[in-house]
């Protein structure tokens, strides 16, 4: 492995300014706090153009596992120097994730940059260590983590962020943890089911598995208003359905 | 302490649910988890309509034939209305144009009767031996010494199926009245006299205990789920469902 000396300098430069970076992102379905990546690149590009150095994700190789529930992705983050000098050894880091659809891909550059400037400038953030973190449910997690990135989030790390924001499949119904119970490729089982489980709830549960469903509830909402191959008869009676799962009042509780 | 059928939300059996568990478990289950093929198909809808009007008939045996015809096309045509699913053009027609031989028949059959019903699509309500949640039922007709239900079959049966023989026994257990099948062809109508009511009671508490043990494994439906496999074949399985079985029991990844 050789570094250029005017990386491993412009490196050095940049750790040495760091200061701690403060959480600023709730994650609303695993219940706790994380740095963005927009507060990444707000504290760390100043200090990377200070030292003139540049730091290029490239996806080498992306994979779905065998069940359909977690991708795998893996990352090189070339380090370059403004005046062209290239560190010839780029840094590599794979995540694993929950597969929600096609935005999973975006979520899990976010997590594998968040994860190189952490630990490549030494930033403190006060993430809690995968360590320090309770073993995870064997049937909610994906198959063996390859390294701590990846365990860190599956385990509902840092970047565990969920998707909203793609059409169609798959619908998930949400436990009232705010755990994915259960994903579906049709509309009509996820609406049925999830209606079937909010009616049966009573009390305090029923209002959590309120809140941990809306989201989705809300996208598949919006999808069938624009999803140009349904009938009006069948939006209609889709967006009925979708009304009734969760009764007026119950919502407004919940909200 | 809640039992297993509370535990998944079930507040009653029915022999249909019942029937449903012996025929298709994976179905019954998905069932109770809430997921159900809400749209029934074109012979579900000329059932409906055809027992309706077979019912209008044996109260007011001076209804014409006309009449009940256009109230059970009626009734389908709502039903059809109802429908999200694309079906086809075809088979609806087939169904709608023997609604009207259908009505004939049951209507002359229960003229034939002579009796008035005292009620029809009454509720019953009974509790069998060690099972936790009640039996609710509907029956068709009540007369003052039978309880009668009525059957719309695409193919005639030579014989009672054990599916409706437990069905007409819960009626009969519940009303103390002589349980009776009336099956409605195109072209005749057959009625069987339901024998050996206790056995086919008691046929329906060991259905009801297979499923409530299956119940009892897990709080999670769809963890009971997977103590059973779908046979996708049967026609009882429609779109909803059959996406649904796909996902829960993963059938398109090895």
């Amino acid at each position: 492995m050789t570094c250029p000396k005017v990386i491993s300098n412009a490196l050095y430069q940049v750790q040495s300014r760091v200061t701690r970076l403060v959480h600023d992102s709730q994650n609303q379905f695993a219940n706790y706090q994380y740095v963005s990546i927009d507060a990444y690149y707000e504290a760390v590009r100043p200090w990377l153009n200070e030292a003139g150095l540049l730091l290029i994700p490239n996806e080498r190789e992306a994979q779905i596992s065998p069940d359909g529930k977690t991708q795998k992705v893996v990352f090189d983050f070339i380090v370059m120097h403004k005046d062209g000098e290239v560190w010839d050894t780029p840094i590599q880091r794979t995540v694993y994730l929950p597969y929600t659809g096609a935005q999973s891909s975006g979520s899990a550059l976010s997590y594998a940059e968040k994860f190189v400037m952490r630990t490549l400038f030494k930033i403190p953030t006060g993430e809690t260590e995968v360590e320090a973190q309770p073993p995870a449910n064997p049937a909610q997690t994906a198959p063996p983590a390859q390294d701590a990135d990846a365990m860190a989030t599956v385990r509902g790390g840092q970047d565990a962020e969920l998707d909203f924001d793609y059409s169609g499949a798959p619908y998930r119904i949400f436990n009232a943890d705010k755990g994915v119970k259960q994903t579906f490729s049709d509309i009509r089982p996820w609406g049925t089911m999830l209606k079937n489980m909010i009616h049966k709830a009573n009390g305090n549960a029923k209002a959590k598995l309120i809140k941990a469903n809306e989201a989705e509830i809300e996208r598949v909402r919006s999808d069938v208003q624009i999803d140009q191959s349904l009938t009006e008869k069948a939006r209609n009676t889709l967006s009925a359905s979708l009304e009734s799962i969760i009764p007026s009042e119950e919502s407004n509780d919940a909200s | 302490m809640t039992n297993a059928f509370e535990t998944h939300g079930i507040g009653y059996l029915s022999p249909s649910k019942l029937n449903q568990w012996i025929t298709q478990p994976a179905l019954c289950l998905l069932n109770i988890a809430g997921i159900r093929d809400e749209i029934a198909s074109p012979a579900a809808w000329r059932g409906q309509g055809a027992d309706r009007a077979a019912a209008k008939a044996a109260f007011d045996p001076s209804v014409a034939d006309d009449d009940l015809i256009t109230l059970a096309e009626q009734i389908f045509a709502d039903k059809q209305s109802q429908s999200i699913d694309e079906i086809p053009e075809d088979k609806i027609d087939k169904e709608r144009k023997a609604l009207a031989d259908y009505v004939r028949n049951a209507a002359q059959f229960y003229r034939d009767l002579g009796e008035e019903p005292e009620s029809d699509q009454g509720k019953v309500t009974v509790m069998l031996e060690d099972i936790p949640v009640p039996f609710i039922g509907y029956y068709d007709l009540l007369y003052h010494d039978k309880v009668r239900d009525t059957k719309t079959v695409g193919r005639m049966v030579s014989s009672l199926t054990a599916a409706a023989s437990r069905q007409a026994s819960l009626y009969a257990h519940a009303t103390k009245r002589e349980p009776w099948i009336d099956y409605v062809g195109k072209k005749e109508v057959r009625a069987f006299r339901v024998e050996r009511v206790d056995y086919w009671t008691h046929q329906l508490v060991l259905a009801a205990k297979s499923l409530e043990r299956v119940l009892s494994h897990s709080d999670d439906i769809l963890e009971c789920c997977q103590m059973v496999y779908p046979d996708l074949d049967h026609w009882m399985w429609g779109d909803t469902t059959r996406a649904a079985a796909s996902d829960i029991w993963n059938m398109e990844n090895k």
